[in-house]
């Protein structure tokens, strides 16, 4: 049996609806959003279902028109939401980025060692929920920079700032990560860091 | 070619470390290893970065499976649209 008959769209919803979810949801932290985002990626599908070439698994293939509604859909709130930039001359001071891309203030050590979570199963569910805790401007640079592999103009561009500012959101995007993963984080007993 | 602060700050504003090619995240690596100015924030910004890196292998396997679902409401008015549209 073939590919299309075995992922007939009417069955898209209970096998890949959930996943899409969450891969919608954690970048674009808005639940009516992501639930809209992976109604319109099914009706799309179903559209473009002829044109599915089996090449890739249909879970996959929807997942690429999602990634496609995603960025609509930042692009669209971009436009909406104005970055607030007071903080980053302050920020950028403080770095003496401009000169010499270096800070000149050493930042704190990791309260965990993040080689050793990255090895742990249930590290990766804090570590979504919080890139999905992530606020307005800040998740929106982080999930087109992180998630989605944009360059750095085209975030620019649609978030109209510049590089340095988008270099801000993003330095305050790891920050507050970092802070998230260490106050959820408990290393297993038993294990070693 | 041993690269400066900056260069190693520019870089990993514009690239994702683990998609650099091989020689340049070398010549990166040991300025980081061997700088007292910059090396531990840089480090800092590798290791997020090497987190955001596995998460999204983690996330293609499928094998992150927060408790977060579609909604009964949206599921239901999904189903209705497929319906209505196969």
């Amino acid at each position: 049996m073939n590919d299309k008959l075995l992922h007939d769209p009417e069955s898209w919803l209970d096998e890949h609806g959930d996943y899409l979810f969450r891969y919608a949801y954690v970048r674009l932290r808005n639940r009516a959003a992501a639930e809209d985002a992976v109604q319109e990626t099914f009706l799309a599908g179903i559209k473009a279902y002829d044109r599915y070439d089996e090449k890739t698994p249909v879970r996959y293939w929807l997942r690429g028109i999602l990634h496609h509604k995603v960025v609509d859909y930042i692009r669209k709130a971009a436009r909406e939401i104005a970055v607030d930039d007071s903080e980053d001359h302050e920020i950028l001071d403080r770095f003496k980025y401009k000169a010499f891309g270096i800070p000149s203030q050493q930042p704190a050590p990791w309260k965990f060692d993040p080689k050793h979570a990255y090895e742990q199963k249930e590290f990766w569910e804090i570590f979504y929920r919080c890139m999905a805790g992530l606020k307005e401007s800040m998740g929106l640079a982080f999930t087109m920079r992180e998630l989605e592999g944009l360059s750095t103009e085209e975030i620019c561009k649609e978030l109209r700032i510049k590089p340095n500012n988008l270099w801000v959101l993003l330095h305050r995007a790891r920050a507050q990560l970092k802070e998230c993963l260490e106050a959820h984080w408990i290393t297993p007993e038993g294990t070693e860091q | 070619m041993i690269m400066t602060c900056k260069q190693v700050a520019k870089a990993l504003a514009e690239n994702r470390y683990y998609e650099m090619p091989w020689n340049r995240r070398i010549t990166m690596f040991i300025h980081i290893r061997i700088c007292a100015v910059c090396g531990r924030y840089h480090q800092q910004v590798i290791d997020m970065q090497k987190g955001i890196h596995d998460y999204l292998e983690h996330e293609d396997a499928g094998d992150i499976t927060p408790t977060l679902q579609l909604s009964d409401e949206a599921r239901q008015r999904i189903a209705e649209k497929l319906k209505k549209e196969k």
